[in-house]
């Protein structure tokens, strides 16, 4: 299996383990959760594709 | 007042006694939170912190997680003669008669302070430093004391009087008794099918001796290797045959016990890139209860989240006030 999808389950656990420790109600810790996941995977995907640029000519 | 948090204007976040809510969360990720009755941050911490650490555990085939690894000390042997050699074998050869290492040294892994942190799934590893004594675990005497009887799985290596080598799998159990001191031999039987060349499975019970081999009972393996001679290999119509495979490791003998060299080499080869991850994944469920952990004890960080924001103070004015200077 690729290893690009292990990223995903572990972005969003991360992000809902962060936000909770952050804010009490459900509701605030499940919209500050997606609002850093999304975050992670843009950035990542960002990284990704230059890397994947980078190595072009290898 | 001690055992809450508070906010301006909102009621005060559940703490009781933090101090075993923290302890409580440091054992299991969410059973602080449990205690504090923070029901949906306990199910939450539960799950999210539990399956990273799972799933690294279980992408590392259950063993990234030890105290200490030995690493092999050059002794001119080449990586070659041993790669293909089970690991607990070569640890049972390489101790010296009375139990003692030779060509490893002993180093610690420093990823285990993050793993150590999700708490129960991961304290096995002190107490099996503590249990991993390679000289007691060589002493097969003490291990077949009282006799060994397991599931095997594993082949039928031999030869035929016309020289040719045949290789068939075989499943079954072994049983396996010490025969004595004086001779140092381990003996027993073999009882369950092989499977030969034209896929028929043939019922067998073999004799096993002559100087059996046995991997250590405690070691980072789930599976035990057992190598012995057949005794009465002319009953399969073979010059000579060796059973060459494994018996199943209790958990509590493999979880958590330090690796040795021989057994990461194994797992870099077998795993790659996985081996790495399933390590990372165990250091980041660590680091995450941590989280957890400080926010038994002291709360949320930013509060609850439904405080309103703080009113910001007014500026002083610059203007200058009639009738001053």
């Amino acid at each position: 299996m690729n290893v690009t999808l292990y990223l995903p389950p572990l972005a969003l656990a991360i992000s809902l383990v962060y936000a909770a420790s952050r804010y009490e109600l459900p509701q605030k810790i499940l919209a500050k959760a997606f609002s850093l996941f999304v975050q992670i995977v843009v950035f990542m995907a960002i990284v990704l594709a230059i890397l994947h640029y980078l190595s072009f000519a290898l | 007042m001690p055992g809450t948090s508070l906010s301006a204007s909102k009621p005060a976040v559940p703490l009781k006694n933090p101090w075993l809510a923290g302890v409580l969360a440091f054992l299991m990720p969410g059973a602080g939170h449990l205690y504090q009755g923070r029901i949906f941050k306990a199910v939450l911490y539960f799950v999210c912190i539990l399956s990273t650490f799972g799933f690294g555990v279980s992408i590392g085939e259950g063993r990234p997680v030890y105290l200490y690894y030995y690493n092999r000390v050059d002794d001119g042997r080449q990586q070659e003669d041993f790669l293909d050699f089970p690991a607990d074998l070569i640890v049972q050869q390489d101790a010296t008669p009375n139990g003692q290492r030779r060509f490893s040294q002993r180093l610690m892994n420093y990823g285990y302070l993050a793993q150590v942190m999700v708490g129960l799934p991961a304290l096995p590893g002190l107490i099996q430093n503590a249990r991993y004594n390679p000289g007691q675990n060589r002493d097969i005497a003490a291990a077949l004391d009282r006799g060994m009887t397991a599931d095997f799985e594993g082949y039928l290596v031999g030869y035929t009087s016309e020289q040719s080598s045949v290789r068939y799998p075989a499943r079954g159990s072994v049983s396996l008794k010490f025969a004595g001191r004086e001779i140092e031999t381990i003996v027993g039987q073999f009882n369950g099918s092989i499977t030969l060349g034209d896929g028929r499975e043939e019922p067998v019970v073999l004799e096993l001796g002559d100087d059996a081999q046995l991997g250590p009972r405690i070691f980072a393996d789930p599976a035990q290797t057992v190598y012995a001679n057949v005794s009465n290999p002319q009953t399969l119509r073979l010059d000579n045959a060796q059973l060459q495979g494994s018996t199943p490791r209790p958990l509590a003998n493999w979880y958590g016990v330090p690796v040795e060299d021989a057994t990461l080499q194994k797992l870099n080869q077998k795993l790659g890139k996985h081996w790495e991850l399933a390590m990372v994944f165990t250091w980041i469920a660590g680091l995450l209860n941590i989280l957890a952990i400080w926010d038994a004890i002291e709360g949320p960080a930013y509060g609850r989240g439904d405080e309103p924001p703080e009113e910001e103070e007014p500026k002083p004015s610059t203007t200058p006030i009639p009738g001053t200077t």
